[in-house]
């Protein structure tokens, strides 16, 4: 039953975000697009944050290799590393949304 | 849309836990030469880590159970210049382990340098036979590299974290340190270090 306390919550909050949205305009019909687009942006997220650990893991190997210092690969396991690459994440998309209106100059 | 589902998956699922207990290595506490407690890192204010401290712990217990005569911490400096080898050594002390009985290896900053360290300290001591302590994912790799240096290592998981969690936030914890782990030891693979 606790397992689900967190679920729950998002569930009911985003009821409620979606009853206020589709009373002040926003459309239903527009929201599976929205959902697919945040799942987009997960996926970009995820890349990004393998991108992040790829070059920081290369970067330790070499080095330790090449340089013969020392950094650790305990200082890439840090929960920050993924909320920069959500944030990551999210300037690429709007980047990416801004592009059409750019290509037109 | 796959990286939500994982992630789903990861969270409200036992997956992560099913994905450490098939790569943790069992406890096998039997006598042995020495007890080689492996580092773990310590705070700027040299306070122990966690997991440090847990596997400090445990070291000290199998002492105590009489297990073996001798305990060597490993651990590095920490920004003060006290290592954590140091720090534990003197909880170890205050917990009544006499100073004859205590080694450290205070210059190893990998479980690759802790192995050759530890192995340089002991063979010449006539020990091999080691109880080794750290985590039980960490432990998959940290046993065959001390064997590879000439040790036998008897696998002493200190349970650094649960793998019995079943919050969310807490499975994807153990989701990264299971990739973590599992990436650590492709590494130590490749560079032929197990």
């Amino acid at each position: 039953m606790d397992r689900l306390v967190v679920p729950a919550l998002v569930v009911l909050t985003s009821l409620v975000v979606w009853a206020l949205g589709t009373r002040r305009g926003l459309s239903s019909a527009a929201l599976p697009r929205a959902v697919a687009a945040a799942f987009e942006t997960a996926g970009v997220a995820v890349g990004f944050l393998a991108l992040d650990l790829a070059v920081g893991a290369i970067a330790v190997i070499g080095m330790r290799t090449l340089a013969h210092g020392f950094m650790s690969f305990y200082e890439m396991n840090d929960p920050v590393l993924a909320l920069l690459a959500l944030g990551q994440a999210l300037v690429f998309q709007a980047w990416r949304a801004e592009k059409p209106r750019n290509s037109t100059r | 849309m796959l990286a939500v589902v994982i992630t789903l998956a990861a969270a409200f699922t036992p997956l992560p836990n099913a994905l450490a207990g098939a790569m943790a290595i069992a406890p096998r506490e039997e006598q042995a030469d020495a007890i080689v407690v492996l580092g773990s890192g310590q705070h700027p204010d040299d306070q122990l880590t966690d997991s440090s401290l847990r596997r400090a712990v445990h070291g000290l217990v199998l002492f105590r159970r009489g297990l073996a005569p001798a305990i060597v911490f490993t651990g590095a400096p920490g920004p003060s210049g006290v290592s954590e080898a140091r720090v534990r050594e003197r909880l170890a002390a205050a917990f009544g382990v006499p100073a004859s009985a205590m080694l450290l290896v205070e210059t190893a900053r990998t479980t690759r340098e802790e192995a050759l360290a530890a192995s340089a300290l002991l063979r010449p001591k006539g020990a091999r036979r080691i109880l080794l302590v750290t985590n039980a994912l960490h432990l998959a790799r940290a046993a065959p590299a001390f064997a590879r240096v000439g040790l036998e290592p008897l696998p002493a998981p200190s349970g650094d974290f649960s793998f019995a969690v079943n919050k969310p936030g807490d499975r994807l914890r153990l989701l990264w340190r299971v990739l973590g782990e599992a990436a650590a030891r492709g590494y130590y693979r490749v560079a032929g270090f197990d």
